[in-house]
């Protein structure tokens, strides 16, 4: 009897332990927003894979880290709080530490690093920013120029010199993102002196705005002129010679859902395309605080322009990282904030490299590494293939992604997209249809509907013409009889 | 056989009507062609249409999520409206002196919603076989049924008010204040009824615990 109630205690113990739900690992979660701009969720597209410190390197621990640069395979980490670059290969082996260099024949360190940048031809453009220069090093640390304070009444004198991130392009001309600078991109030609704002954010009026300026007195117009100014958070420049840059300081009552990532081209005009079922915003779906009424929006704090026009920015608020394509659909998003692997506590600066990616974060001070799925890898390599312009081989693979996840609208869409390029329009209409993107269905119904009619139309002339031709006959034969009939019955 | 006739009858004159509206309406009511069954079948085919336009439109026009979209609740929506405005204009003209009845305003708003029933089938069918850029004829359409159908109601009411054409549009902006009235008097009917209901359901409760 005791034996019995034992094992009756036993099992319902062990009943009881597997009837606790067990949460999904939100950690993971990806997602995309479909056309009523509600979160759809996707399969996995990126996984951590691990996290690289300065310790396991070899070269003593990082402290607050603010940026990295990937090139040719290898990381340059903005060590900061050490003041030093450190650099390494992709999985962590080979660290390098630059800490000190010669700068015309006297001994000189960094104070603060904070931004970096490494050409295609490995020159390290580093933002020294307590030191308020840009140092240029060989990639062997030695020195090759630095760039102070540029040169210009434009840069108020009031505001001390902070370079935080820098890009260069093929020509050397550096575009600096500096603290609480508001005009816009700090420009420099490759010798240093001042070009210009670049990419400016232009104050918008609507209709509205002005008709209230127009009748308000001068202590409402004082009151309303007070807006918020607009200050990039990061930026980084495609081999195209495009500059992605990430607007995180604005007007969060009152902005534009093309403001928060934008893409200049050398005029510095924003040429970013946005045709994705929501802006190129983050979240688009936000909650607003209750106490403060601010809009808590995703905070961009870095960009990295990928190949074929797709890019990857950093939200620092919910710490999660959307990619986009060329067009403006979002790809996958990874990451969060949280304790586990994949998740960040402050993440500051995103890179990618091939199908890895690296987020630096910097009150953790290491970097998470991950990498990309099985149906990651076939979004992006889709994407790239369309871009390509092989449509084919862009169709094939979305079709293949489209056997993880029956609902993604943006694979969807991209299959027929592929589709109608290769003339296959009747079924890229009904891609189109699920994709509800109807512009696309539109083309697609309208080389239908000319087919169709290129087949039929002769048809339809030959059997109106033999159905007036019968009628006519006909009725001449009643025409006929009557006249026949009448004349029996006289 | 007659009766059935008579209602088809009555059924076509609306095609007489709204090319005629100035006698057409005249003739509704005080020549007694206007009678309750027509004027519902009018409304019912309203409701029919609205379903249709919601399920079948073309995709390139129809932003609808058919999904979602609850056929009956349109149906009841669009007799809904009808109803509710035609007891408004009732209610407004009766203070202000107007000849209609609560059925001859019923007959007229029925007869005069012809137009838009019409357009909006005919629209549903070219939504069909149209693409992005020629969906302005689309838009077209239904906007005449919509216009037609508004001047309609206008000349209805006029004549079978006997208003001046000035007081028409007074009375007509008045019911659409009423409407609202209406529509707020019955929610707070409806969550009083609710509260009333919870209130005896907690009595019920207590009493039998």
């Amino acid at each position: 009897m005791k034996n019995i109630f034992r094992i009756i205690i036993v099992f319902s113990v062990i009943l009881f332990l597997f009837s606790i739900p067990v949460s999904a690992a939100e950690a993971y979660s990806n997602y995309t927003y479909s056309s009523d701009r509600e979160k759809q969720k996707e399969p996995q597209s990126v996984y951590p894979t691990g996290t690289l410190t300065g310790d396991a390197m070899g070269v003593g621990a990082f402290n607050s880290p603010s940026d990295i640069y990937i090139r040719n395979g290898k990381i340059y980490i903005a060590d900061t709080g050490n003041n030093r670059i450190v650099i390494c290969g992709t999985d962590g082996s080979d660290a390098m530490v630059i800490a000190e260099f010669i700068n015309n024949g006297k001994a000189d360190t960094f104070n603060a690093p904070s931004g970096i940048f490494v050409t295609p031809e490995e020159l390290i453009y580093i933002c020294d920013r307590e030191n308020g220069r840009i140092v240029v090093l060989e990639k062997d640390g030695s020195f090759i120029a630095e760039y102070g304070r540029p040169d210009t009444k434009l840069l108020s004198e009031s505001i001390i010199y902070k370079p935080q991130r820098i890009s260069v392009d093929s020509a050397g001309r550096m575009f600096i993102v500096a603290e609480s600078v508001n005009l816009g991109i700090i420009e420099l030609d490759s010798q240093g002196g001042f070009t210009g704002f670049f990419g400016a954010v232009e104050v918008q009026y609507n209709a509205f705005d002005y008709f209230l300026k127009s009748i308000a007195t001068e202590e409402q117009k004082a009151a309303m002129s007070v807006t918020v100014p607009t200050e990039y958070s990061s930026l980084d420049i495609d081999s195209n010679g495009f500059v992605f840059a990430t607007v995180s300081v604005f007007d969060k009552t009152n902005f534009s859902e093309d403001i928060f990532i934008r893409k200049l081209n050398p005029l510095g005009n924003d040429i970013l395309q946005r045709d994705g079922y929501t802006a190129p915003m983050g979240d688009a779906k936000y909650e607003t605080d209750e106490d403060t009424g601010e809009q808590l929006l995703s905070q961009f704090i870095d960009i990295k322009a990928d190949k074929a026009g797709i890019y990857t920015a950093l939200d620092a608020r919910y710490g999660r990282v959307f990619t986009y394509n060329r067009q403006g659909y979002l790809m996958y998003v990874f990451g969060g904030m949280g304790d586990s692997l994949g998740q960040f506590s402050s993440p500051v600066a995103v890179e990618c490299d091939g199908n890895n990616y690296f987020v630096l974060d910097q009150y953790c001070n290491w970097i998470v590494t991950f990498s990309t799925t099985e149906y990651g890898t076939l979004v992006k390599d889709a994407t790239v293939a369309y871009d390509e312009r092989d449509y084919e081989k862009s169709d094939e693979l979305w079709k293949e992604a489209l056997k993880y996840t029956g609902k993604s609208q943006v694979a969807y869409n991209q299959v027929g997209k592929a589709l109608l390029k290769n003339g296959e329009y009747e079924e890229a209409a009904d891609y189109f249809y699920i994709s509800e993107n109807r512009e696309s269905f539109s083309a697609c119904y309208q080389r239908i509907r000319t087919a169709f009619i290129d087949r039929w139309f002769g048809i339809f002339l030959l059997v109106l013409l033999v159905f007036i031709v019968a009628l006519t006959i006909l009725k001449k034969i009643f025409k006929r009889r009557r006249k026949n009939r009448k004349a029996e019955n006289r | 056989m007659i009766a059935v006739k008579d209602f088809f009858y009555r059924i076509r004159y609306s095609s007489y009507l709204i090319f005629h509206p100035f006698k057409g309406f005249w003739d509704l009511k005080r020549g007694g062609i206007g009678r309750i069954g027509p004027a519902t079948a009018f409304i019912l085919l309203l409701a029919l249409v609205e379903i249709i336009s919601s399920q079948f439109t073309g995709f390139i026009v129809n932003y609808n999520d058919i999904l979602k979209t609850n056929i009956f609740f349109v149906a009841i929506r669009t007799a809904a409206i009808v109803l509710v405005w035609v007891i408004a204009n009732w209610s407004v003209t009766t203070l202000m002196e107007g000849e209609g009845k609560l059925k001859d305003i019923y007959i007229a708003t029925a007869y005069a919603l012809v137009p838009y029933i019409v357009s909006t089938i005919i629209s549903v069918i070219l939504s069909n076989f149209i693409t992005a850029e020629e969906s302005s004829f689309y838009y077209l359409i239904q906007a005449i049924g919509l216009i037609w159908s508004a001047f309609l109601l206008l000349v209805g009411f006029m004549t079978l008010h006997q208003f001046s054409f000035g007081k028409t549009i007074a009375t007509v902006i008045i019911t659409a204040a009423a409407m609202i009235v209406i529509l707020f008097l019955f929610l707070m009917f409806l969550t009083l009824l609710q509260q009333m209901i919870n209130f005896v359901l907690l009595i019920y409760q207590e009493a039998t615990q």
